[in-house]
């Protein structure tokens, strides 16, 4: 139970990291952060509330797993930030595919995360079933 | 009067030293959020698919967790570029990374012949396109 609500605080804690952000963004994500500050701002259920009703609009545009993807500035720049040497550089195939392989990686951790609920019998997936499958999930990757 | 110089001179290179870390640290939590929200929406549409809900809490871990993923595959394909003497990474440094999982490396395969086969069409489109453009412009005395 104690290392449960430690667990939870840490991951707690990574969204609301996520909140504190200024300056030029992404054009989409804004819409991201501001369900965010909502957050921060009019307590939880508000944000639940607004967060859905916004999520409910995107899901119409997004129908299938399979139209959602990584964009290839955000991978190129994701990468580019990660590299020891500022020289090197990744090709826009290469981008392609690192996207596509993100891709299969959320895939798989929120589908091995479903099993696990599902083998548990609960109805909401919780951060439980995720810590369950994270080991075998890095040792595939 | 020379060390109160020197102090200043100290004090506005820590001054610089902060907000270049400062930079950096906006650059990457900008770079978490934007994972975040492809995150978010990959998992509501696969949620929508087998009727669950995650919960904020796994969503969010799971961006960290791909965030995290992401350092270390940029660090092996840093690594095996500059094994081949390369300083641009290419899609053979993206198969390599997906060695692990025999499933996840077929896939890798079948995207990047797609991904080539893709570009091969474009560059045909193009040349005619091109062919055609100077074939009407001889016409034309």
């Amino acid at each position: 139970m104690h290392f449960k609500l430690a667990s939870t605080h840490i991951f707690l804690r990574h969204l609301l990291f996520s909140t504190f952000l200024f300056g030029t963004i992404f054009p989409l994500e804004l819409e991201a952060l501001r369900d965010a500050f909502y957050v921060n701002n009019h307590g939880l259920d508000a944000a639940n509330h607004c967060c859905e009703r916004v999520d409910r609009q995107k899901l119409k545009m997004a129908e299938s797993s399979a139209e959602v993807t990584f964009k290839k500035e955000t991978v190129s720049k994701l990468l580019s930030s990660f590299f020891k040497d500022e020289k090197t550089k990744v090709g826009a195939d290469a981008v392609l595919l690192m996207a596509e392989m993100l891709h299969v990686f959320v895939q798989e951790a929120a589908q091995r995360t479903i099993k696990q609920a599902e083998a548990e019998d609960c109805d909401r997936m919780d951060i439980e079933h995720f810590e369950k499958i994270l080991p075998q999930l890095l040792l595939d990757f | 009067m020379l060390s109160t110089t020197s102090c200043r001179a100290n004090v506005n290179f820590r001054e610089k030293m902060a907000t270049a870390m400062d930079e950096e640290e906006r650059k990457l939590q900008r770079l978490k959020a934007a994972v975040h929200y492809t995150v978010g929406r990959l998992c509501q549409s696969i949620g929508e698919d087998h009727q669950k809900e995650f919960s904020r809490q796994v969503i969010a871990a799971i961006a960290e967790t791909t965030f995290r993923q992401c350092d270390i595959f940029a660090k092996d394909l840093e690594a095996f570029a500059r094994h081949a003497k390369r300083s641009t990474v290419s899609v053979e440094d993206v198969k390599l990374t997906a060695r692990r999982s025999t499933a996840l490396s077929n896939f890798i395969q079948r995207k990047s012949e797609e991904i080539a086969s893709a570009n091969q069409e474009q560059r045909d489109t193009r040349k005619k396109i091109a062919g055609k453009r100077k074939n009407t412009e001889m016409v034309l005395p």
